[in-house]
């Protein structure tokens, strides 16, 4: 159970990422940000899809490219769903290319 | 946002959750305000005064059902049309004239009495509301109007005017009482038989004029008259100069 600090911002978001390690990394910039992170970590599709159908969400954070599963990809299931949430990518190459593939998906950042 | 600038990772979510608040909001109040639309324009739709809109060239964009009906056509028939099409012919002098005013900004907005000439040919009594668009706000309308019919009442006043003129020209003696007894109006034939102006039997009671039996007799007419009854007396009339006659 996560304890919420009444000085922080709650935020649920669903974090698409394979690595452990990067979403804690996140977790703390968000924390020292003044937010409270809820986040729950999938890494394929369908994880995505019952994240979205399982609760309310304030946020997608996504690698841009997964073995098992592609920002874009991520951001056109999402426009199908009907979600409407910001999406941000956080990816570890970020070229012109990559940039505005991710806009024109739908991402925000 | 690249994984070794985290730096940018907070005020990028925080942009981000105040501008999806932001298009949320405004989605909201594009929705209410597309529902408020809707909402007037069935009420406007049903309302039963006519309502119209007209453009810069006087034509009519809009028209309600209401209107339709006053005048006969249908709303593809008058679309397009200016409001010389329905104004009777000998109102449109006077009518331009307060439209044109109005347009140069020396009204908001003026009531009218006027004629409409139906599509049948039959001529309506109306009374029109313009008001500018303006006032409005529009930009693509220059005048609304709302329209009363006031062709029953015309009628109605009509007959009453008559009623009035007969009873009037009456050569019996009519004389209106309330329940109390007070005289509220009488007509020309009373005031010559009795020697007092209107003015004077207005503020005097059935007791002053009516003195035989009409103290005893009152209470009992009142109670008749109050039940819709018709009721025939006698009584001895007592006129200015201190004469009397015997009425019926």
């Amino acid at each position: 159970m996560i304890k919420k600090s009444p000085t922080l911002q709650g935020l649920r978001y669903v974090h698409i990422e394979e690595s452990e390690a990067e979403v804690a990394r996140i977790q703390q910039a968000l924390r020292a940000g003044g937010y409270e992170p809820q986040p729950l970590s999938v890494q394929t599709a369908d994880e995505l899809a019952a994240a979205i159908e399982q609760a309310e969400w304030d946020l997608i954070l996504t690698d841009w490219t997964l073995p098992t599963i592609t920002a874009k990809a991520a951001l056109v299931q999402l426009a199908d769903r009907g979600v409407d949430l910001p999406v941000i990518v956080v990816s570890k190459v970020a070229g012109e290319e990559v940039i505005i593939d991710a806009l024109k998906a739908g991402a925000h950042d | 946002m690249l994984k070794d600038r985290l730096v940018r990772l907070v005020p990028a979510v925080k942009q981000a959750l105040q501008k999806d608040a932001e298009r949320k909001a405004y989605r909201v109040m594009e929705e209410a305000l597309r529902e408020n639309q809707s909402d007037f324009r069935k009420l406007v739709e049903g309302a039963p005064l006519g309502i119209v809109l007209l453009d810069a060239q006087l034509r009519y964009t809009k028209v309600n059902q209401a209107f339709c009906r006053m005048v006969g056509y249908r709303e593809d028939e008058l679309i397009g049309q200016t409001y010389k099409l329905v104004t009777h012919p000998d109102d449109l002098a006077q009518n331009m004239a307060l439209v044109g005013d109005m347009l140069n900004h020396q009204q908001t907005g003026y009531q009218l009495q006027k004629r409409y000439v139906r599509k049948d040919g039959r001529t309506i009594w109306v009374t029109e509301h313009p008001v500018s668009g303006a006032l409005l706000k529009s930009r693509c309308h220059v005048l609304a109007a709302f329209v009363v019919d006031m062709t029953e009442r015309k009628e109605a006043e009509a007959q009453l005017r008559l009623s009035k003129l007969s009873i009037d020209q009456a050569g019996e003696a009519i004389l209106w009482f309330d329940l109390s007894a007070w005289i509220i109006d009488v007509n020309e034939a009373a005031c010559v038989m009795l020697g007092y102006s209107k003015d004077e039997l207005c503020r005097m009671a059935v007791h002053d004029i009516m003195v035989s039996a009409m103290p005893d007799l009152w209470p009992a007419l009142r109670s008749s008259l109050k039940q819709g009854e018709t009721v025939r007396f006698e009584a001895i009339n007592r006129t200015k100069d201190a004469g009397s006659f015997l009425s019926m």
